[in-house]
């Protein structure tokens, strides 16, 4: 027994602390942005856990940030060169997003993810986000008071947002990945900008002013082909990508009636797509279902009526089939199936995929496409009609 | 060596062995045609009692047959006493010592003992070291008969037996081994007399003497006797087929054979909702992990496998580690350290320098020592999380267990992180596993697996459900539903 012990502890002396390292020791990254300077990477890592200053120990809810940028032929190389600037060794295994600027989507994804892919440490959990009109450096500089830091406010917003917008879809690295790595479908990735200066953004004053100068907003979706950027989509198109790949949980839709509009919030959205192959021509079903409610009237229009109602419904219905269609003609002309459409496909016909896979891309018009959209409204609201028209009932009296 | 037949020859013998100690106390009464002499040491003895019953013992005895008529007088006069003849000084003095009166005659090799016993204890009291919210309140003492009869009141059944073992060459201690003999298998009573007949040692001071002595074949920290003061606790044990020890002297009475899951209940168990009971056992298991790995836990995700922290903790917990001089390890160490001695230093100060005591612990070791950089707050957090985890155990032997394999932990994922609190805690279940007590393994009834004992091990059944004892104590199970059976018959 005490040969057991003895020995069990000189093999624990034996590990040598391998991979041994305090946590303090690290620089911890918690986001990364990639841009092009002339024709290097300046990769920019946004470092959290800076020590306070001990005047700023009243506000404990804002940890110190700060951006080091350092520029390299690869990737690394650029990382590499921030250590020189870094006090402390960079800790990349877990930082929450991944901005690059529309000059590297161009060039292409695959050269940037590489890295990634390789960095044993990096968690693949981490969103990935396009910098439309903006240097992908600024964006990790706005500070906002609702959030710690910088990139906590990227991802939070695009986590929590993606659920609430329709037009907002969030892309993690390993969706990305996935999406890339397969034939038959490309990949769409959410864009941020910074509104405002963004060098007014980066000062305390933007923390402590109750209208920040210079903030950060997801904007639409930026359509790839391959790994390389060819487009950005409207605020409609956005809807109908979305709504057709499934990631539409709550959205809202105005339907102009008579002289006023009806707004509608939908929830349990639901789209369902079904390939079939018939004459050797590939058909696409997409099946959309979803509940609605009224939340909002303006005008004079009659709920209690249903014939109103099944107006409504199918001015609802056309506006959905109409996001779809603009969607799909946007996936047509950039010669993108950012759908996914070829992957099922390859799914349930891979023989057939088989044969066509090669010029898919180029022959998506050539798919027969049948919208159905079945949205429902459920009238179960507080006020039957608007306001307005109460009040002009009580006028009468 | 045998008695002399002459009083002053024992009374000599007497003086002589014991060193003429002050409190021997001899005397002779001399009557017309005869002398009685008696003995008793003044210190464990009751003078009222000695001196009621040689008023009326002493009288008209037959000189002829000067023993057998004293004998028979004590006997028929003397009724509310042990009495007993003895023939050694051995005997002679283990009686004198316990509080016995000896009556001796010329003429005979034998002394007559009346027991004039003083009272030398408190009475029965509230338990101190095992409070509970609801449930019988009294406790054991330091005197053998009340704690036999403590259980004796309780368990009315001819069944209960008594073993007495005298134990200690010098203190003589008597051991009772308290058992249902229905219940109980017999060869665990052998096992034990025979453990207990074999020990070899000059004194036997307090029950913890015994439980190291019949434990000693397996080396573990893990308590495998449990040692209470409650005798309601020893009573419900004993009906579950458990053996239970009383030594003289010593309010702490000791339960064998335990295992582990017995260290999660509590005597107020069985007195409160099953359901609460339950959930109470739940925490007690979730307790003892926290108390076993946070500390461990903690270095090796600080040191070692931080992508395992989510990120805002990350940051927060790097922020909190800036400037801190030392290695986490050492924070840790020397936090646990530190609260080890603040509570060995609270269980041996009197009462009134407990607040100064709190003062010292909570603030200047807490408060003061973030301030000045020595810890992170979160190491107090760990440690103090700790120790109130280890806390909510009511045996202090369970306790020290888990802080000394705390301890294990803490090294081994130092050294190696997650890889090395892994092996440790396989380590750890092995270790568990390979221990028993009187052939029970340590980790009944979950391993090996008793699915019918489960009913009373980490969740409670309500009572009315509990209808056996546990099958790995006992072949003997049914404790409820024997007596509706026989009316159906």
């Amino acid at each position: 027994m005490k040969k057991i012990i003895i020995s069990f502890g000189l093999l624990l002396c034996l590990t040598g602390c391998w991979n041994y390292k305090e946590l303090n020791d690290y620089s911890i990254v918690t986001g990364i942005a990639v841009d092009k300077k002339d024709d290097e990477y300046e990769v920019s890592a946004l470092i959290s856990n800076a020590p306070k200053s001990s005047k700023d120990n009243s506000d404990s809810s804002q940890a110190q940030i700060v951006v080091y940028s350092g520029c390299g032929n690869s990737l690394f190389e650029a990382l590499k060169n921030i250590g020189l600037i870094s006090p402390k060794e960079l800790y990349i295994g877990s930082f929450s997003v991944l901005v690059l600027s529309e000059d590297i989507a161009k060039d292409g994804l695959d050269n940037v993810i590489d890295l990634f892919v390789r960095y044993t440490s990096a968690r693949n959990n981490f969103y990935v986000a396009i910098a439309h009109e903006t240097k992908a450096k600024d964006t990790l500089k706005i500070v906002t008071p609702l959030a710690s830091f910088p990139s906590q406010n990227i991802s939070d917003n695009l986590k929590y947002t993606t659920d609430l917008q329709g037009a907002i879809s969030s892309v993690s690295f390993n969706d990305l990945l996935s999406i890339l790595l397969r034939d038959g479908i490309e990949p769409v990735i959410s864009t941020i900008s910074v509104i405002g200066d963004p060098s007014l953004g980066e000062s305390k004053e933007n923390l402590e002013s109750s209208e920040p100068k210079s903030y950060i907003k997801l904007g639409n979706l930026a359509l790839f082909k391959g790994d390389k950027l060819v487009d950005f989509s409207t605020h409609n198109e956005s809807l109908g990508i979305n709504i057709i790949n499934n990631k539409v949980s709550e959205m809202y839709l105005t339907l102009d009636y008579e002289n006023g509009y009806v707004v509608v919030d939908t929830n349990a959205f639901k789209s369902d797509i079904k390939t079939s192959i018939k004459n050797d021509k590939p058909i696409v079903d997409i099946k959309v279902n979803g509940e609605a409610r009224i939340i909002e009237i303006k005008g004079d229009i009659d709920i209690e009526d249903s014939k109103v109602i099944e107006d409504l419904q199918k001015k609802a219905n056309n506006k959905i089939k109409s996001f779809i269609n603009e969607a799909i003609n946007l996936a047509i002309k950039n010669k993108s199936d950012i759908f996914g459409f070829g992957l099922r496909f390859y799914q349930n016909h891979p023989k057939y995929f088989e044969k066509v896979k090669d010029d898919w891309n180029k022959n998506l018009d050539k798919i027969k496409i049948n919208i159905d959209s079945n949205l429902i409204f459920k009238t179960k609201v507080s006020s039957k009609n608007s306001l307005e028209e109460i009040h002009e009932q009580k006028e009468d009296y | 060596m045998n008695l002399h037949n002459n009083i002053d020859k024992v009374f000599e013998t007497i003086n002589k062995m014991n060193g003429k100690s002050s409190d021997i106390v001899t005397r002779i009464i001399e009557k017309k045609n005869y002398r009685v002499g008696y003995i008793f040491l003044e210190s464990v003895s009751s003078d009222d009692k000695i001196s009621d019953f040689l008023n009326k013992a002493i009288t008209n005895l037959d000189r002829k047959k000067l023993f057998e008529s004293l004998y028979n007088q004590v006997k028929n006069s003397i009724y509310n006493s042990n009495m007993k003849s003895v023939e050694t000084y051995e005997d002679l003095f283990y009686y004198l010592a316990s509080g016995f009166t000896a009556v001796i005659v010329d003429d005979s090799n034998k002394a007559i003992i009346i027991e004039t016993r003083e009272s030398l204890d408190r009475g029965v009291v509230e338990s101190t070291s095992e409070t509970i919210i609801r449930g019988p309140k009294d406790s054991f003492t330091e005197n053998h008969n009340k704690n036999l009869g403590l259980i004796r009141k309780r368990i009315k059944d001819p069944n209960l037996w008594y073993e007495d073992v005298k134990v200690g060459l010098r203190t003589k201690t008597k051991v009772t081994v308290a058992y249902i003999k229905d219940i109980v298998p017999s060869f665990k009573i052998e096992k034990i007399l025979d453990e207990l007949k074999k020990i070899d040692i000059d004194g036997i001071l307090d029950s913890g003497y015994i439980r190291d002595l019949i434990e000693k074949n397996q080396k573990s920290v893990f308590p495998k006797i449990i040692s209470t003061e409650r005798p309601d606790h020893a009573c419900n044990s004993l009906l579950n087929g458990k053996i239970v020890i009383l030594v003289e002297n010593s309010p702490f009475v000791l339960i064998l054979p335990a295992v582990l899951s017995d260290f999660i209940h509590s005597p107020e168990d069985y007195y409160q909702k099953s359901f609460n009971i339950s959930f109470s056992r739940i925490i007690r298991v979730i307790c003892f992990f926290l108390a076993l790995i946070t500390p461990a836990l903690y270095i090796a995700l600080m040191t070692f496998n931080h992508e395992i922290i989510p990120d805002q903790l990350l940051i927060s917990l790097a922020t909190q580690r800036d400037g801190v001089p030392f290695p986490s390890a050492i924070e840790v160490l020397l936090f646990v350290l530190t609260f080890e001695v603040l509570r060995e230093a609270d269980i041996h100060s009197p009462s009134f320098s407990g607040s100064a005591m709190n003062v010292v612990g909570a603030l200047i070791l807490g408060d003061a020592a973030v301030a000045a950089g020595i810890v992170s707050p979160i190491v107090i957090i760990v440690v103090a999380l700790t120790s109130i985890c280890e806390l909510v155990f009511y045996d202090v032997d369970i306790i020290d267990a888990v802080r000394e394999w705390r301890l294990i932990f803490i090294l081994a994922s130092t050294f190696m992180g997650i890889v090395g609190f892994l092996v440790a805690f396989i380590v750890f279940i092995a270790k568990l596993s390979s221990l028993e007590c009187l052939g029970t393994p340590y980790l009944t009834p979950f391993s090996p697996l008793n699915i019918r004992s489960l009913k009373d091990s980490l969740i409670k059944v309500s009572t009315k459900n509990l209808k056996n004892r546990p099958t790995y104590l006992t072949k003997n199970v049914k404790r409820m539903g024997d007596r509706n059976e026989e009316n159906n018959n």
